[in-house]
């Protein structure tokens, strides 16, 4: 009987409402640690973290595949890439964890933040959506596939252009100065 | 109890919030790795704010989850870019903090 009562009000609990709070303080605190802390590798491991947070944002909103997209290519490419550049540059630079995080205009950025922050909340509370919910079991692929070939197909083969291109101009632009050397 | 769902409002004042942290981070901090990580954390809120009126706004399908990938494939090339012209500089210059960037001036 007891059992039943203590199933009956786990029933009841909104788990997604449970999850995207515990996400979200989980997401803000790791953000705010990647601006405030003067260590720049543990700036990297927060900011990999929050990474990871958004992707489970993202399951929340239900876009497995962006989810998945973002812990492959943020929490996996891109951190690797930020952890050696960092190696590489903490190597020699050997003031870069004492320094002093913040440069003089502190004051100017945090009231600039802080107007954005409270500019788009009321914006967002003043707003009347027109919401409806889509009660879809997962997203479909397919119809991201369909979206990329069809509508936005010419915007789809200039990323992969973009990519090739800002790749070998790292490259080219970090060998150059090696020969000159 | 909690009864109330998650709903866009939240999901949007979420984002705004890491937008408006990366914002600080933008115009306070010292180095420029730094600095790229904030922008790093501006892109991620403007993707969660697109995947979130993809699920609630009713026209739209997947448009909104196509954009976000176009965002992250920018992401990755300004990241790329952003890191290789950080290593040149330090390697002319030997420092990393931004208001001794004045190539430009002289």
């Amino acid at each position: 009987m007891s059992l039943s009562l203590i199933l009956s009000y786990f029933e009841m609990i909104n788990w997604h409402t449970i999850a995207f709070y515990i996400i979200s303080i989980f997401l803000i605190s790791s953000a705010v640690y990647v601006v405030l802390t003067g260590n720049i590798v543990r700036s990297v491991i927060a900011l990999i973290f929050t990474f990871l947070m958004t992707a489970g944002i993202y399951f929340l909103l239900q876009a497995e595949f962006i989810a998945v997209v973002q812990m492959l290519i943020y929490a996996g490419a891109i951190s690797v890439l930020i952890v050696f550049s960092v190696m590489l540059i903490t190597d020699r630079d050997k003031n870069i964890n004492e320094t002093s995080p913040f440069s003089h205009n502190l004051f100017f950025g945090s009231i600039a933040s802080g107007l954005f922050y409270l500019a788009v909340s009321i914006t967002v509370h003043n707003t009347s959506w027109n919401v409806t919910l889509k009660n879809k079991e997962f997203t479909d692929i397919s119809l991201i596939a369909r979206g990329f070939l069809t509508e936005n197909v010419i915007a789809f083969e200039l990323a992969a252009v973009l990519l090739l291109v800002a790749l070998a101009a790292a490259i080219f632009i970090i060998k150059e100065v090696k020969d000159d050397n | 109890m909690i009864t109330n769902s998650i709903g866009l409002s939240q999901y949007l004042l979420l984002s705004s919030l890491i937008f408006s942290i990366g914002i600080f981070g933008v115009l306070t901090k010292k180095h420029i790795i730094s600095v790229l990580f904030s922008i790093e954390l501006m892109l991620n809120a403007v993707n969660i704010n697109l995947v979130a009126f993809n699920k609630f706004l009713p026209d739209v399908f997947v448009a909104g989850q196509i954009f976000a990938l176009f965002i992250i494939v920018v992401a990755a090339a300004e990241i790329a870019i952003g890191l290789a012209i950080s290593i040149v500089i330090f390697r002319g210059k030997g420092t990393l903090v931004l208001e001794d960037f004045n190539l430009l001036k002289h």
